[in-house]
């Protein structure tokens, strides 16, 4: 089996996909590592009939171990996290309503009752961050307390 | 359970500290408004503190109130 590799277009070097130095330079090697397809022993690939994923680490990659919590949202707008505070360099958030009846809207400390972002009963929201650049999310119900279920990581 | 309040503008921050059950967890939030919704928001938010946070905390002993057998 081979393996899909990216090239340096200027350097030459194996590099992750990072756009660097201008395009990517897709390399077709075999399992031995050698490269497949020269400039003296030209090739060609064909893509057809399938997708390709390439995957790559970015900012939704989950580096840091996720933390879950079940907290309470009431009618007081407070900061939404899953642990004891949040958590620091956090790149994602998700918030699943557990009520089967109350509404809860999210958003920054400006978020009321009437307005941010509503979160349906049994509804997941997702946010996702800067690691570098603490965000607040706060929460509040429409109703009474209601319990959701939060991810970070 | 040591609770500090903390206001700067529309925002308190609450910071509540455990150590004194000798329970090594300090919990951080803040909520929209002054001390006073702040204090009515602790007790929900001390609850899922020690919800989420239960094996921190000792458990109460387990009595056996089936009565056994005599």
């Amino acid at each position: 089996m081979g393996e899909l590799r990216y090239k340096d277009s200027v350097t030459g070097a194996l590099v992750v996909p990072s756009g660097s130095n201008g395009a990517i330079k897709t390399q077709i090697a075999s399992s031995a590592g050698a490269e497949l397809f020269t400039s003296s022993n030209p090739g060609k690939v064909v893509v057809d009939g399938v997708s390709v994923n390439i995957t790559a680490p970015s900012a939704d990659t989950i580096t840091a171990t996720p933390v879950t919590g079940v907290k309470t949202v009431t009618a007081t707008a407070a900061e939404i996290f899953a642990g004891a505070s949040a958590l620091s360099g956090r790149k994602k958030l998700l918030i699943r309503n557990d009520d089967q009846a109350v509404r809860m809207r999210v958003g920054a400390s400006s978020v009321t009752q009437q307005s941010g972002f509503p979160v349906e009963p049994g509804a997941v929201v997702e946010f996702s961050f800067d690691a570098a650049t603490a965000k607040a999310i706060y929460a509040i119900s429409e109703g009474a307390a209601i319990t959701v279920e939060v991810w970070e990581s | 359970m040591i609770v500090t309040y903390t206001t700067s503008g529309n925002i308190t921050e609450i910071v509540v500290d455990f150590s004194d059950e000798n329970v090594e967890l300090v919990g951080r939030t803040s909520v929209v408004g002054d001390q006073q919704k702040a204090e009515a928001y602790l007790p929900f938010f001390e609850r899922d503190l020690r919800r989420n946070f239960a094996h921190l905390f000792p458990q109460p002993e387990q009595t056996n109130t089936m009565g056994g057998v005599e």
